[in-house]
């Protein structure tokens, strides 16, 4: 009877520290990422006009370019949720039939302190656009692209981020600007600056498919050859 | 932990550099709308009269403004918007430019290789003999020898007050702004600089730099020139109305010659 107490409380204190760990659960690393296609626009062919000499013709252009200081990044996620321990070893999985959560994308190579995330401020606006040689006064910069704060409140491990309180911005449905779905938020730890995707679950996007995730992260603005600015991402499902 | 965190990064890592980012820059394309909003020419002035006297010997000295025979002009506005867009134009995300930066392109070559080393500033004194020559622009000979039959030639002679080098300094002689035509740089600095002329402003400053890029192609018919004007933004022109670019082109309009020049028009917006 003795034995099986203890047995008991053993069995307890696990359920009580696997509750615990998911309580604190961290964004993590995601097992892959699959590029499944990389697409651009393809340029128009220039548009004819015939001329004679000694005329001026006055013209009204109104042109589409494709704008090389932005990459996008659309998809789907797959995932579970598990209990594991520091070898991860399984103790029970789950799978997630309903994807909910965030997406992060830095320039920051080393691990993001998640305990220290907060909306980014200006400063960490201006450093980045800085050295990504953006000009903030540009159309496209970084502090005009997020100049809005329409996004939800979402939870980082156990940091809150209360609803239209950080930079935010919503990437298009179906061509079309919104500002409901396909929520994006600049946060920052310490400095350095990283953009939030609110995961949606199989929510139509920009072209009228499906997905879960879209996002938009900043490429270095320098015109000419430039090699491609690589990102950091992780993820988090609840 | 933080060792299986960090594998997992590596492999992320290797796997989002692995993704051929093809279009690191961008390339010029045709504009989604060309509109002429109006097209005017000089109104020819009155004719003066002298009464001639039988006898008599006059003097004259006369002044006389002539439209041009070889030059057509554009002047306008440009809007834009700057896209991420997938294959089929989807748009993820734009940005609205209601004054953008950037460049309009006017060539008659039919299609151009924008991709890097293709266009570069037109070289008139590099003589080779299958790279189009300055007079060969300038007098219209007959087709051959980096001189295709739809060049663009303006009809003119050698001398005339209008020619290409008359309005064009010659190349590395006059500064202009540096841009990129895709990821070629157009380096605008005295030595590489192209030839460039500045269009007027209702003062007669040359406010508007245009300057002459030249498409090195694969055979004689892709090879020729591309007129350039760097956009300005709302800068106030020729007619004192505001514009964001002036240009001209090359069109023969000599010895009766009606024929006009299909131009096909570019756009690169930063």
């Amino acid at each position: 009877m003795k034995q099986v107490l203890i047995n008991g409380l053993w069995i307890l204190m696990l359920i009580l520290l696997g509750g615990i760990i998911v309580a604190q659960s961290d964004p993590s690393a995601p097992t892959a990422i699959q590029n499944v296609s990389t697409m651009t626009t393809t340029p128009s062919p220039g548009a004819v006009m015939n001329s004679t000499g000694g005329s001026i013709l006055t013209l009204d252009i109104n042109a589409t370019t494709q704008n090389y200081r932005w990459k996008g990044f659309v998809g789907n996620v797959t995932g579970e949720l598990a209990l594991l321990d520091s070898a991860l070893n399984r103790l029970v999985t789950w799978n997630v039939q309903t994807i909910t959560g965030e997406l992060y994308a830095t320039r920051n190579s080393t691990l993001i302190t998640w305990s220290a995330v907060q909306c980014a401020n200006n400063s960490v606006i201006a450093a980045e656009q800085e050295a990504l040689n953006i000009t903030t006064t540009d159309v496209d910069s970084i502090n005009t692209t997020f100049s809005g704060t329409t996004h939800r409140g979402f939870y980082i491990g156990i940091t809150q981020i209360a609803a239209n309180t950080c930079r935010a911005t919503a990437l298009n449905v179906n061509n079309t600007q919104q500002s409901n779905y396909f929520q994006e938020i600049l946060l920052s730890d310490r400095g350095n600056l990283i953009y939030t995707s609110l995961l949606e679950n199989a929510t139509y996007g920009f072209n009228n498919q499906t997905y879960d995730f879209q996002m938009i992260v900043a490429e270095n603005a320098l015109q000419g050859s430039q090699p491609s600015t690589p990102y950091y991402f992780y993820i988090e499902l609840i | 932990m933080k060792r299986v965190h960090a594998l997992i990064i590596l492999v992320l890592i290797l796997s989002i550099l692995s993704i051929p980012f093809v279009l690191a820059t961008t390339t010029p394309e045709g504009p989604q709308t060309l509109t002429v909003v109006n097209s005017s020419r000089r109104t020819p002035a009155p004719s003066s009269s002298l009464q001639a006297t039988a006898g008599n010997v006059t003097h004259l000295n006369i002044a006389a403004n002539t439209v041009t025979q070889s030059w057509q002009g554009f002047v306008g506005n440009i809007t834009g918007t700057i896209t991420l867009d997938d294959s089929r134009n989807n748009t993820l995300y734009d940005w609205q430019a209601a004054d953008p930066e950037g460049e309009i392109y006017a060539t008659y070559l039919q299609t151009v290789d924008w991709s890097l080393g293709n266009v570069q500033c037109w070289n008139w004194t590099h003589t080779v003999a299958s790279y189009l020559q300055l007079v060969e622009l300038e007098t219209n000979p007959a087709a051959g020898d980096g001189a295709p039959n739809v060049y663009g030639g303006i009809g003119a002679l050698a001398d005339d007050p209008d020619g290409v080098n008359e309005t064009f300094t010659a190349p590395g002689l006059g500064m202009h702004a540096s841009f990129y035509v895709g990821s070629q740089l157009i380096n605008g600095s005295l030595g590489p600089s192209c030839p460039i002329t500045r269009l007027y402003n209702s003062t007669g400053q040359g406010t508007f730099q245009e300057v002459i890029l030249y498409h090195d192609g694969t055979g004689a018919s892709n090879d020729g020139v591309i007129y350039t004007a760097i956009i300005n933004q709302s800068v106030i022109g020729y007619d004192t109305q505001r514009w964001d670019f002036e240009m001209i082109v090359g069109e023969n309009g000599h010895e009766g010659d009606v024929t006009p020049i299909t131009y096909y028009f570019y756009v690169e917006l930063q």
